[in-house]
């Protein structure tokens, strides 16, 4: 009879312990899954924001939300890291419209300088005697000429 | 100036100075503005004490306690990275290498984004133990770089150690 109290006791315990782990998976799903699809989600973005930074644009804005976005992940904040990573994405998504025409204003501005630039040694060819004569006459333009 | 039966107001010879000047000045502009951001790209790992500073580093540590210490990140890839501080306790013959990680276990993780020309120090917590019963342990701190085309973690075979010595 105490045998089989004993037994019984071990089954219920056996039964909660099962039911208790049960939840505990339910609610903690493996790390290594739950890291790895971060590390992708992140992965990417970061891959998207690096052709934004390649055509020229800001993307500090980017990577601070990721930042904060790993900082509650590994706080367990799974759904603050989830948002933060959804508005990375926003910002992502945003800067993707704007980053032809940024690119574009960069390059025509660089073309620009460097047209600049290489006109520099030709104005110098073409002004400079023409500027200095000028001055040379014009600082003299009080003078008197007589015959010695 | 008279020279030679002319007269030469701007001498030929400055103007020549000026001129070359000019060119140098230019061709080294045009250099400056079309050059590559950074033509070496490279990943760096510190490691500093826990004031983040370097120098002054702990050499003793009790058997399973806990040192404070500083570990410093810099991406200059011309791009932003996604990092990863893989942190190992390894002795003399498991020292990771510029192209192997150590074959010890991770112990702990410390993930980052940093931007071009970005850097970060941040202080870590980590457990130090005797392994295997050596008295004198290596705290290894390995640099991985996650690849977005291929989905993994790629050492960068950047790493920094400090030797500790164990006592009970």
């Amino acid at each position: 009879m105490p045998a089989g109290i004993a037994l019984r006791g071990l089954l219920v315990e056996c039964s909660l312990l099962l039911l208790l782990f049960s939840q505990f998976s339910l609610y903690f799903p493996p790390i290594t899954y739950a890291s790895s699809e971060l590390d992708s989600e992140i992965g990417n973005l970061v891959e998207h924001a690096g052709e934004l930074h390649s055509k020229g644009l800001n993307v500090s804005a980017v990577t601070e939300k990721l930042n904060s976005a790993i900082v509650k992940y590994e706080e367990n904040s799974t759904e603050e890291a989830r948002r933060l990573i959804a508005e990375a994405r926003g910002l992502i998504e945003n800067m993707s419209t704007i980053a032809d025409r940024v690119y574009f204003t960069n390059m025509a501005r660089k073309a620009l300088v460097v047209a600049a630039l290489a006109s520099i040694p030709v104005l110098v060819y073409t002004l400079l005697p023409r500027a200095y004569l000028y001055l040379w006459y014009r600082s003299r333009r009080k003078w008197l000429v007589s015959r010695w | 100036m008279y020279r030679g039966g002319d007269f030469v107001l701007l001498d030929e010879e400055v103007f020549a100075v000026v001129l070359a000047v000019s060119i140098i000045a230019s061709a080294l502009g045009i250099a400056l503005v079309l050059r590559p951001g950074n033509p070496e790209p490279f990943t760096a790992i510190g490691l500093l004490n826990e004031e983040c500073k370097i120098g002054e580093y702990p050499r003793v540590a009790r058997n399973t306690s806990s040192l404070r210490l500083c570990v410093y990140v810099a991406n200059y890839l011309n791009r932003p990275g996604y990092f990863k501080v893989v942190y190992k306790i390894a002795t003399r013959e498991t020292l990771p290498t510029d192209t192997t990680p150590s074959p010890e276990s991770a112990l702990r993780e410390w993930r980052l984004v940093l931007g071009d020309g970005e850097d970060e120090a941040f202080p870590v917590n980590v457990t130090v133990y005797s392994l295997r019963g050596e008295t004198r342990v290596a705290l290894v701190f390995e640099l991985w770089l996650y690849s977005s085309s291929s989905r993994e973690w790629i050492y960068t075979g950047r790493w920094v150690h400090l030797y500790i010595n164990i006592t009970v």
